[in-house]
């Protein structure tokens, strides 16, 4: 789907064994913006990019998710092939080498190369992982990213921000800017956002924590 | 597809390749354990079977038939070593999530890191296994249907491993939970391997079938398991 | 407090099977004349054949409503399996406890590897395995699916201990029940007390299942509560 199109969510509400985390989300989320959540710690930021990207699912009759193209009221269930993930959890293999990993994803080794360079990864090349630093490491996942740009059009990014650096965040906010001109979407969950990334818009997770939590909270 | 399967293949070669350490770490283990085995049983039944006449009496086939349940009781520690953390590592580091996300089909991932790590881990003591009969004193006449038997049943036996691998993995307690799932699902692929290690053609046929259901049902079961994985 | 009605009729159900079970042993164990080859040893069938019955019977429930469960994911189908599975588990021991018993003065040894036997003890190590996995995993609905994939996969057991007497030369005696062509082998004296007895232990079983699913509903609903 090059074309426009909204994410849109339908009252989703998600348990946790017995305690709900939030209740009746309801956003149209459009392609071309740069959507932040922010939140509290455990206010369910992080979940809901994994039920975007279908990690977990759903199973009550009310919550409702899906794509339509912006003119026409046409729903189209997500392909997660679409969607770039960027999660807690950093997919990275202690011994094997930064090429390794992302020849996994491309065969295209001049786009391998550009990528590193991007990044000023270039140098660390034949490296293990192991070797690497925490911002490194996180900087491979986000070479990754650079590799798929073109193909995913839906980025969803847990605190992309938070090892890396003034330089790569700087990278980062170039990359995502030409991608909202492609019209692609991407949602960030973070605490501390660099100035210089404009918001579209901003969902703020405490909205819709369930009413009974809140209640609790006041007391 | 095709071209999924390949990289994954690749990236798997490439991380056991990484890892051989454990590899060795579990022929060693193998070959101590044979030769712990062989210690034991002491020299004597060496000398009951190098006589002149080829016609075995009770007495030698009964030492045959044990250092056969050695060697396939031996095998079965060694496959539960390295199949406890198959899948833990791909979890913990959110592989798992990535592979989900792009439709690689997990069906395909369990079969590819299953195969890959029993040729790295299994394959190289069913090789060298000529060496461990020999060191067992079991007849020449006999190794290939033991080697035989050793690819079905341990292929047969890694699949089962990897299913009751992902109901555990993720879990306190796993190990103990882990062998409790396996005994049911092992025992008919054990009997079955031991009798045709002792030249049982009939039973091997049988054995070949449970491998060839096991390779194709289990890891569709596994995929699907894994799958609600990260759906807590 | 108010006693509701189908507390009645449970205690109700538990006392006809308790009673028709201890008439069915009573004529079986002492009144009914002993087998001309197998001698007293024999009364174990009383108990013997309706317990190996419900063994299997339970698990076939268990599979059926578990292959349910993975279909529409309602958690009722869950709680019944779970209900199901000690039950079936006592009946599998029941079953390979009376059976030793019964083979030591008749085949001379209390175990075999016969393809009955082995099939019924690997029965008894997946009934101990579902419940291994619903002690030990903590998540509900990962867990609930787990037994559910466990129990549906176990299944293939059932087939192979109803028909290994047939398939293979099992040392095991098949069904005198249903001879070809119609017809009974037993002699109508022994005949009563195992009738008695299969009534009596399938209305025990039913019972017991009854009273295990109630107190699970509760003590879902207190959780939820």
């Amino acid at each position: 789907m090059k074309s426009n199109f909204i994410l849109s969510c339908n009252n989703i509400t998600l348990n946790y064994g017995q305690n709900q985390i939030f209740s009746n989300l309801t956003h149209d989320f459009k392609s071309g913006e740069v959507i932040l959540l922010c939140g509290n710690n455990g206010s369910g930021k992080s979940s809901l990019l994994k039920i975007i990207s279908r990690l977990i699912t759903l199973y009550d009759d009310h919550s409702h998710m899906y794509l339509k193209a912006e003119t026409e009221t046409e729903q189209q269930a997500i392909n997660t092939k679409d969607i770039f993930y960027m999660g807690h959890k950093q997919p990275l293999k202690d011994n094997l080498t930064i090429f390794d990993h992302l020849y996994f994803h491309t065969k295209d080794k001049k786009l391998i190369d550009e990528s590193l360079a991007y990044f000023n990864l270039y140098e660390y090349k034949h490296t293990q992982v192991k070797n690497l630093s925490a911002g490194q490491k996180t900087k491979i996942i986000l070479s990754k990213l650079y590799i798929q740009r073109t193909i995913k059009n839906i980025w969803l990014l847990d605190e992309p921000f938070n090892t890396i650096d003034k330089t790569s965040s700087d990278l980062l906010i170039k990359l995502i800017k030409q991608a909202i001109l492609k019209n692609v979407l991407v949602i960030i969950s973070s605490h501390q956002i660099p100035k210089n990334l404009d918001v579209s818009t901003t969902v703020n997770m405490n909205d819709y924590i369930s009413a009974h939590e809140r209640l609790e909270e006041k007391l | 597809m095709l071209e999924n399967i390949y990289n994954l293949s690749l990236f798997e070669f490439k991380n056991h390749r990484s890892n051989i350490t454990s590899s060795i770490f579990i022929l060693i283990f193998y070959a101590l354990g044979i030769i712990i085995f062989s210690f034991a049983m002491g020299g004597n039944v060496y000398e009951s079977i190098n006589k002149k006449n080829d016609i075995l009496n009770m007495a030698q086939m009964n030492a045959i038939n044990i250092n056969i349940g050695i060697i396939w009781g031996i095998t079965i520690f060694a496959l539960l070593f390295y199949s406890l953390s198959l899948f833990k590592e791909d979890i913990s580091d959110g592989t798992l999530e990535q592979l989900i996300i792009n439709d690689m089909g997990l069906t395909s991932y369990v079969v590819i890191k299953t195969l890959i790590s029993w040729a790295f881990n299994c394959l190289p003591f069913i090789i060298l296994q000529p060496l461990f009969t020999t060191i067992l004193n079991i007849p020449p006449s006999y190794w290939l249907n033991i080697m035989l038997s050793l690819v079905i049943g341990s292929l047969a036996l890694s699949f089962t491993l990897s299913l009751c691998v992902s109901f555990i993995v993720n879990h306190s307690k796993n190990n103990f939970i882990l062998s409790i799932l396996f005994i049911p699902l092992s025992i008919p692929i054990l009997i079955f391997a031991i009798s045709s290690s002792e030249n049982n053609s009939y039973s091997l046929l049988i054995l070949l079938a449970f491998s060839i259901i096991s390779i194709f049902i289990y890891p569709i079961i596994t995929g699907y398991i894994l799958k609600q994985l990260t759906n807590q | 407090m108010k006693i509701k009605k189908i507390e009645i009729l449970l205690v109700f159900l538990l006392i006809v099977s308790l009673a028709t079970t201890f008439v069915g042993s009573y004529i079986g164990l002492i009144s009914s004349p002993p087998d001309s080859k197998q001698g007293d040893a024999v009364r174990i069938m009383y108990i013997h054949v309706p317990t190996a019955m419900w063994s299997l019977m339970a698990y076939t429930i268990m599979a059926l409503v578990s292959f349910i469960y993975l279909w529409t994911h309602k958690k009722i189908f869950h709680l019944i399996a779970n209900a199901i599975a000690p039950i079936g588990m006592i009946f599998t021991i029941l079953c390979l406890i009376t059976g030793s018993i019964w083979g030591k003065p008749m085949w001379g040894t209390y175990w075999t590897w016969d393809p009955r036997l082995t099939s019924e003890l690997i029965l008894l190590f997946i009934y101990i395995a579902y419940l291994a996995i619903n002690i030990g995993l903590e998540t509900l609905r990962r867990k609930a699916t787990i037994l559910a994939v466990w129990t549906v996969i176990g299944a293939v057991n059932i087939p192979i201990i109803k028909f290994s007497v047939t398939w293979w030369h099992s040392i095991h005696q098949g069904s005198s029940m249903i001879k070809k062509g119609g017809g009974s082998a037993i002699d109508p004296s022994m005949q009563t007390p195992l009738y008695i007895m299969i009534i009596g232990i399938t209305l025990l079983f039913i019972t017991l299942s009854l009273i295990n699913i109630l107190r699970l509903i509760n003590e879902e609903k207190n959780l939820k509560a």
